[in-house]
């Protein structure tokens, strides 16, 4: 838990305040004072003295009274001896701007340790180190060394970038966008992104949460506290990284491994977080949830004076997903009252170029009172006749507070300029293109779709022989054994519910003859042998084979085709399965991810996830819902519902077995990978068959 | 009794056996010798050219006497030059002078042989003609390869006759147990060919300590010094993308990671699994939050200027081709002799006729 002193302290101590300009400790010292905060403000220097009207002690321990928070702009070993002593009078909470720590390795690292340790011994929280400081606006606390303070609102930002922090302070003073809180996490030697969001979801002057991420430290933590936090509030989150070149730059600027972009963004779906893609797309989210309210349904209208900016408005929402509302017989009446006949009655309502701000008002009031509508996009370009400025104060009167979602999209600049203002100022988001507004109305509506989720439940499945896998996994960890070839595995899966066809091993071709004698209908056969990766390259497969001849026949061309290619490895023998008839071929896996751990993948065999890279992941464990959600999303689906009259699959099997693997890898940390590919989805009712299979296991810390 | 532990070809693991049977004989309360007759690894040691393997068994058996006493024979330039003049080398007389004198002070002579019967015709020593001038038994160890391994055996079986007391294979892979247990005793068995025991395939065995691997690549060590004893059983290199290598990484254990200095991401990758060391080429050093995690996992970091390619063949020269020398991998290789080699079989052979 993050004290409130962090961002509402009585008593401010900045420890290396300056008074020459050019320092940090200057800039956080004059922003504090700037800034206009009520509470006790004094400096730590050496040199003592006076600052902007402040007392400034040459030691800590001449600081007279309490204090809640400390600014530290020190070197890192002064942070370490001065937190005890702060903690001493008082202080609850830490804010660590000095560099030095783990981001130049060597010392630094161990100096990070040690403020952590510091910290830890003294019941202090800190927040850095190596970070921009952080802004409560509504108290006035402006304890960074930011070029100036943002207006008061309800958006709370946190960055692991301070650099960005900067940058997005700049734009809100500009654009005059109101914040709540404005942190700079830094190294995040302490407090996480999970901390503060935790934080911010209680905290009343927020409404909505936004932040820059580039990697998370403990991904369960937060994927449980995101959970919790997105059922209050939106959380939007720009995740930096998210290509495998932007990935290598992550890396070797936080130092830690960057999971997989897969990862994330499954663990964001799961926490209900909406990710942007970008910095514009995380604003433009950000206006709607801090200015309008989470739209009560889906139906958009679409109000303009000119065709164009509305039809690109609707091919937007139609991408989105997003209906646009059906204009019912009594608004068409009301409507065709008010517009002249040349105006168009469908949605987008075009109300024609020469439309004064009269004519939107006319609309606006028609459309307020309908309860077939949801949502409202103005779209506005400025024509000779038009009113700007007229149009935007009726649609704040008519539109703000009417209970539908408003947007407003005034295309061009110098002539829509002050009418921008006026929406901003009464509280209607406004953006320079329809496509951005109809986005963000999106934003809102998969966020309303988020806080009716349920709480996740834990899904129990039945019949797991724990000890049977158990035993498997520690004997081959006994053996050294990282990768687990399909015998080993299989023992495993079994052990977990899953089904195989039946199998022998066979030494020589009479074997394989009395092995396929003792089975039901075609086999395929596979070659055995520890040196071999990759079967079929080596023409170690044979599918198919429907009598004795064929399956003596197979068992010497394997054989020799492998003697042929790859004549130093060992042939232990030929495996010979029953084949599986009339199912579907899928892929069902695991990897566990540094930051994450287990996460689920499934996807349609063959083209379809090696060509067109289908799959979906999930966080291990999911719920039966979000398992079902893995099935659905693939874009492949309809072929598993039904295709062309064929009997549509085992969908609850195939849940089933991702049931079964969320919990397999949640009760076995050893498990790094696993495949189950392929895995033969049969008709409803009928199950699922998993043919090959393999594993890598290691040690793992339980 | 005089046992010649010879081969069929090259790093079949004799060096190992001979040292694992005089370590359990001596425990047993025997006096056991070594002698290799023919040296062909010379090294100088204290103005003196030895055979480093010879040398290291009379060190690890705390054999007395002179290095010579316990390798006759080593096989110099000078050495070579001579045989092709034609000079005489009368190598013989010194071979069966040295191993008569060892084997007159002990219950059991140990001789370790070349790496095959043929090697030292050139010199004047068959190995055939030696092991029945000495009057020896002979113990053949086989690096087991299927059919090929057959070959090799009953070839040695009708060159030796009843020299042969019999053979162990080495470095059998776990999927080949059953199939010698079943098959291949059951064949060598009805020729009369004692099998005395298979000893399993060994990671630990066929690994390099990080400090060889740095000497051998001349690298310099950028952190990690107490990580140089750790072992490098095999080598992965880093040059795909980050998910691809956790993957990869994932499946090697105890391995050494070869990569560019500039590939952050897979050096984390690496860090995150089991890596005892990390290669990098180009003489890019790591970059500092790199190796302060490396600092934290105690991992050893070495950078050569030279490309992945030169580390990759100087890693393949050096895995599983390597001498026992280590003591955590002598006492590794003695349990497994002791556990899976039918030791008290061979001495009951010997004594047999000895």
């Amino acid at each position: 838990m993050i004290p409130v002193e962090l961002f509402h302290p009585k008593s401010v101590a900045v420890i290396g305040a300056s008074g020459k300009r050019e320092k940090v400790g200057y800039g956080v010292f004059s922003n504090l004072v700037g800034g206009g905060f009520p509470g006790e403000i004094s400096g730590v220097n050496p040199g003592g003295g006076e600052l902007l009207g402040r007392r400034v002690y040459s030691s800590i321990g001449e600081i007279p009274g309490p204090v809640d928070l400390g600014v530290f702009v020190v070197p890192p070993p002064a942070i370490i001896e001065g937190i005890p002593r702060l903690a001493e009078k008082g202080m609850k909470a830490a804010v660590v701007i000095s560099a030095g720590f783990k981001e130049t390795g060597g010392d630094g690292a161990v100096f990070e340790r040690a403020l952590r340790e510091a910290a830890g011994k003294a019941s202090v929280r800190v927040l850095g180190p190596n970070c921009l400081g952080l802004i409560n606006t509504h108290a006035r606390l402006n304890a960074s060394f930011a070029a100036g303070t943002p207006p008061a609102g309800s958006i709370a930002f946190f960055s692991q970038s301070g650099a960005l922090c900067t940058a997005i302070l700049d734009w809100a003073i500009g654009e005059n966008v109101g914040f709540s809180k404005f942190i700079s996490l830094g190294n995040k030697a302490d407090i996480s992104e999970s901390d503060v969001m935790e934080y911010l979801s209680k905290d009343e002057e927020t409404r909505v949460i936004l932040g820059y991420v580039e990697s998370v430290d403990d991904g369960l933590r937060f994927l449980d506290a995101s959970r919790e936090v997105t059922a209050r509030k939106p959380v939007i989150l720009v995740k930096a990284g998210s290509t495998a070149a932007g990935a290598r730059a992550a890396s070797s600027h936080t130092g830690s491994l960057a999971g997989s972009d897969r990862a994330y963004d499954a663990a964001f779906r799961q926490a209900g977080i909406l990710r942007a893609e970008t910095i514009e797309d995380l604003f433009d989210l950000a206006l709607g949830f801090a200015m309008q309210p989470i739209p009560g349904g889906d139906r958009l209208l679409i109000v303009t004076n000119a065709g164009g900016p509305g039809i690109l408005a609707a091919d937007t929402a139609e991408k989105l997903g997003i209906p646009l509302a059906e204009i019912n017989p009594a608004l068409r009446g009301l409507l065709s009252g008010k517009l002249p006949p040349t105006a168009s009655l469908g949605n987008p309502v075009d109300i024609i170029g020469d439309a004064r701000a009269d004519r939107y008002r006319e609309v606006f009031s028609v459309v307020r009172e309908d309860p077939s509508i949801d949502a409202v996009l103005v779209l506005l370009t400025p024509q000779a006749m038009t009113e700007p400025e007229k149009t935007a104060r009726a649609a704040v009167a008519e539109l703000s507070g009417s209970g539908k979602t408003a947007m407003a999209s005034f295309l061009g600049e110098a002539s829509v300029r002050d009418a921008r203002k006026i929406l901003s100022a009464g509280g209607i988001p406004q953006y320079p293109v329809p496509e951005r507004a109809v986005r963000s109305l999106h934003g809102m509506l998969r966020y309303r779709r988020i806080r009716e989720i349920p709480p996740m439940e834990r899904e129990e499945v039945a019949g797991i022989r724990r000890e049977a896998a158990e035993t498997a996994i520690r004997a081959a960890l006994a053996e050294g054994k990282r990768a687990l070839g399909e015998e080993e595995s299989r023992a495993i899966l079994e052990a977990y519910g899953f089904l195989f066809p039946r199998h022998a091993t066979a030494r020589t071709s009479a074997e394989a003859v009395q092995a396929f004698q003792g089975m039901r209908g075609p086999v395929a056969m596979k070659i055995v042998s520890p040196d071999i990766l990759h079967k079929t390259d080596v023409g170690g497969v044979r599918l198919g084979l429907a009598d004795a001849d064929a399956v003596a026949g197979a068992f010497v061309e394997i054989t020799s085709c492998v003697r042929r290619m790859d004549p130093d490895a060992w042939i232990a023998g030929v495996s010979v399965q029953e084949m599986v008839k009339g199912g579907r071929e899928l892929i069902l896996g695991m990897s566990r991810d540094p930051q994450f751990g287990p996460l689920l993948m499934f996807g349609l065999g063959g083209i379809y996830v090696e060509v067109l890279k289908d799959v979906s992941f999930r966080v291990a464990p999911v719920s039966r819902r979000e398992a079902v959600g893995m099935v659905r999303e693939i874009r492949a689906y309809p072929l598993l519902a039904s295709f062309r009259g064929s009997a549509p699959s085992d969908e609850g099997g195939i849940v089933d077995a991702l049931l079964r693997i969320s919990r397999l890898s949640l009760d076995f940390p050893e498990i790094q990978e696993l495949d189950v590919n392929p895995v033969m989805v049969m008709p409803k009712g009928r199950g699922i068959r998993a043919i090959d299979c393999r594993m890598t296991i290691a040690e793992a810390v339980r | 009794m005089k046992l010649y532990v010879a081969s069929t070809s090259e790093y079949t693991g004799k060096t190992l056996v001979a040292l694992s049977l005089a370590k359990i004989w001596a425990k047993e309360g025997l006096s056991v010798g070594y002698v290799k007759p023919l040296g062909k690894i010379p090294v100088v040691e204290k103005g003196m050219v030895v055979d480093e393997d010879a040398s290291f068994l009379a060190k690890e058996l705390c054999l007395p006497g002179s290095p010579d006493s316990v390798c006759p024979v080593v096989v110099t330039q000078d050495l070579v030059m001579a045989a092709y003049r034609g000079e005489p080398l009368r190598l013989r007389e010194k071979i069966v002078c040295a191993v008569e004198e060892a084997a007159s002070c002990v219950e059991v002579l140990l001789l370790g042989g070349a790496a095959n019967l043929r090697d030292g015709v050139f010199l004047g020593i068959s190995p055939l003609a030696l092991i029945s001038d000495l009057d020896c038994r002979v113990l053949l160890v086989d690096r087991f390869s299927g059919e090929k391994s057959m070959d090799q055996v009953l070839w040695a079986a009708g060159a030796l006759k009843e020299r042969l007391a019999g053979v162990v294979f080495n470095r059998v892979h776990q999927s080949q147990e059953a199939f010698l247990r079943d098959t291949v005793r059951p064949y060598l068995a009805a020729r009369n060919i004692a099998v005395f025991g298979a000893i399993p395939s060994d990671p630990l065995l066929d690994s390099v300590t990080v400090g060889v691997l740095a000497a051998s690549l001349s690298a310099m060590m950028v952190c990690g010094d107490d990580g140089m004893d750790a072992m490098i059983e095999r080598f992965c290199v880093g040059a795909m993308d980050v998910d691809s290598t956790l993957r990869v990484f994932r499946r090697i254990p105890r391995k050494a990671v070869i990569t560019g200095g500039h590939r952050a991401d897979i050096q984390l990758a690496a860090l995150e699994t089991d890596t005892r060391c990390l290669v990098l080429t180009g003489g890019v050093a790591p970059n500092e939050l790199i190796l302060s995690r490396a600092r934290e996992k105690g991992v050893p970091i070495l950078v050569i200027q030279e490309d992945t390619l030169f580390a990759v063949e100087m890693f393949e020269n050096l895995l599983g081709r390597l001498r026992i020398r280590e003591k955590e991998k002598i006492e590794r290789g003695v349990a497994l002799v002791a556990a899976s080699v039918d030791v008290a079989g061979i001495f009951a052979s010997i004594r047999k006729r000895g």
